[in-house]
């Protein structure tokens, strides 16, 4: 009976997603329909679209087991942070997307260095950070079959079957294309991150209701870490790196697209501020407060559900459950038509020398989804331990996109040399430092691999900047990106040809 | 179109808070008004105050927009 409870609870989520996917499906009439949803949809669904995508599943298993084991140094603002990034992108980004037809973030770094090298090297990084997450996404989907069992699968069997029911989940993903994820994501982010909040705030009461205080906790899980500790600046890296690395994330930076105007994307930002303060802190209050339960701390990566079944049993831990479901499911649909997107657009589409037309696109995008949900299906039912290193490693190598994302957007600065070359100097720190260092450099104060990246990278883009001369042409073709000029840079053109 | 100055100047405040070590480093305790450890008072006064600036901003602009049209 429990089992058809939790089992139930997850089953009819699924359904409910699958209709309203049924019931709104439009053929898409071309690749930036395909893409980016025709550029066409307001602030709410954008916002719930964001969080979809940048707080999937794993922040209710490995955010929450983090906090649960280290305190508050597992607090982070970057989601909050980003939201004013993509505020202050918003004017720039949407308006260079719909001048110039922009659909994946490589797109726009062509645009802005006129260079098809940058198109390909930011796609790498693109598509090899978002791999290893969609298996670890797959694999969260594994976690909450596996605590919905209530024991009677084991945990190999419960992430296979979590496995098949996200490839099943990919075919309206596929078949849909953008605008099915962001309808989709409505439904789930509402699941995921106001439900998820309610149930967050229930299962605080209850706790305090039960006992818990913070003031019994270790002082060390309530302070961060200070100048007489190994990794002082542990904390400011954990902020700085994934706020930096929030917007590079392909399938995050595409919400900016998505919407149907400027108007909108700043609206989303302005919806996710609230909501975002309101579910990321009280998520850590809870893993916080329940830091001391023998139950949570045996398994902290599982305490989201020990406590739902703690505090009410089958039909607690269901709610739970769906949580996580939705939550997982927004971020994988992303991931997978990021990668599927950016392979037929950034590399196979600038590799060929015939352009792709917008059929070819929409075609060798679902044929790269469908390969990619396979080969993710594959690895995620492997014992693979290593995995979640080599998803903060792909963190580290991704943040590298964001000085000549950033720079490039903000600033006139830069040329593709820099860019490229920056870039792969920053990848290549990243690799050498990661083998020893892989959480923290102790000599570095506590700065990830990805942070000493970003300086080389950083060093190599302003050197460049400063010993090549910008051509006149050059000059002219960034005051009309720029908007200082009405005439259409002749050599852009040729970079977005393939586009129009 | 340009944020007002005061945006701006918000949204640097939010960012020098948000990563500043001494910041970081300083919270250590329990808060004497509320009985909360202090690195929660900050942590949830810092996503206060982000979020607080960027929905000023959107309507900043948005009253700014409307006054334009």
């Amino acid at each position: 009976m429990a089992l058809l409870v939790t089992y139930g609870a997850l089953a009819l989520f699924f359904a409910i997603v699958v209709f309203i996917l049924q019931r709104s499906y439009v053929a898409d009439r071309n690749f930036t329909d395909f893409a980016v949803a025709g550029r066409s949809f307001g602030g709410f669904y954008q916002a719930m679209a964001f969080l979809n995508t940048g707080l999937p599943g794993f922040v209710f298993l490995g955010t929450f087991g983090f906090i649960a084991r280290e305190g508050v140094v597992g607090i982070g603002f970057s989601t909050l942070l980003a939201a004013i990034v993509m505020y202050l992108m918003a004017d720039r980004v949407w308006t260079w997307g719909e001048k110039y037809n922009l659909r994946t973030q490589p797109d726009l770094m062509a645009l802005r260095f006129d260079s098809n090298a940058v198109r390909l090297v930011a796609a790498s990084l693109g598509i090899f950070g978002l791999m290893p997450w969609m298996v670890l996404g797959m694999q969260s989907l594994g976690a909450v079959f596996y605590a919905l069992s209530l024991g009677q699968l084991s945990f190999s069997m419960a992430v296979l079957l979590g496995v098949v029911v996200m490839a099943l989940r990919q075919i309206w993903t596929i078949r849909m294309g953008m605008r099915g994820i962001i309808i989709s994501d409505l439904f789930q982010g509402t699941v995921a991150y106001l439900l998820g909040s309610v149930l967050i705030v229930g299962l605080i009461v209850w706790l305090y209701a039960d006992g818990a205080t913070l003031h019994a906790l270790p002082a060390r899980k309530l302070a961060f870490p200070g100048p007489d500790t190994p990794k002082p600046l542990l904390f400011f890296s954990l902020t700085l790196l994934p706020l930096l690395a929030y917007l590079c994330w392909p399938d995050l930076f595409i919400r900016l697209y998505t919407g149907s105007g400027v108007e909108s994307v700043k609206r989303s930002s302005a919806y996710l501020g609230p909501i975002g303060l309101v579910f990321v802190m009280s998520l850590a209050y809870l893993a916080l407060l329940a830091s001391n339960r023998a139950d949570v701390l045996a398994n902290p990566d599982a305490g989201w559900f020990t406590l739902a079944m703690a505090a009410g049993g089958p039909l607690v831990l269901a709610l739970a459950g769906v949580t996580v479901f939705a939550a997982s499911m927004g971020n994988i649909d992303a991931t997978v038509q990021s990668i599927g997107a950016q392979v037929a657009n950034d590399v196979i589409g600038a590799i060929r020398r015939e352009p792709l037309g917008e059929r070819g696109l929409m075609i060798t995008s679902q044929i790269v989804m469908t390969i990619t949900t396979t080969v993710a299906a594959v690895i995620a039912s492997l014992p693979l331990p290593a995995l979640f290193t080599i998803g903060l490693f792909a963190i580290q190598v991704m943040v590298q996109l964001s000085v000549p994302l950033y720079f490039g957007i903000f600033t006139r600065a830069g040329n593709k040399q820099g860019a490229v070359a920056g870039m792969i100097g920053g990848v290549a720190t990243v690799c050498v430092l990661q083998i020893t260092w892989p959480l923290g450099i102790p000599w570095a104060y506590g700065l990830t691999t990805g942070a000493l990246g970003l300086i080389v990278n950083l060093f190599i883009f302003v050197v460049a900047h400063l010993l090549v001369p910008r051509t006149e042409a050059e000059r002219e073709r960034l005051d009309a990106l720029f908007g200082q000029e009405s005439m259409h840079p002749p050599v852009t053109s040729q970079i977005m040809e393939h586009h129009s | 179109m340009r944020l007002p100055p005061v945006v701006k100047l918000w949204f640097f405040a939010d960012v020098l808070l948000a990563l500043w070590p001494q910041a970081h480093w300083s919270m250590r305790g329990f808060d004497p008004a509320f009985g909360l450890p202090l690195a929660l008072v900050y942590a949830y006064g810092t996503g206060a105050f982000i979020a607080l600036s960027v929905i000023v901003a959107y309507l900043s602009q948005r009253k700014t927009r409307g006054a334009a049209d």
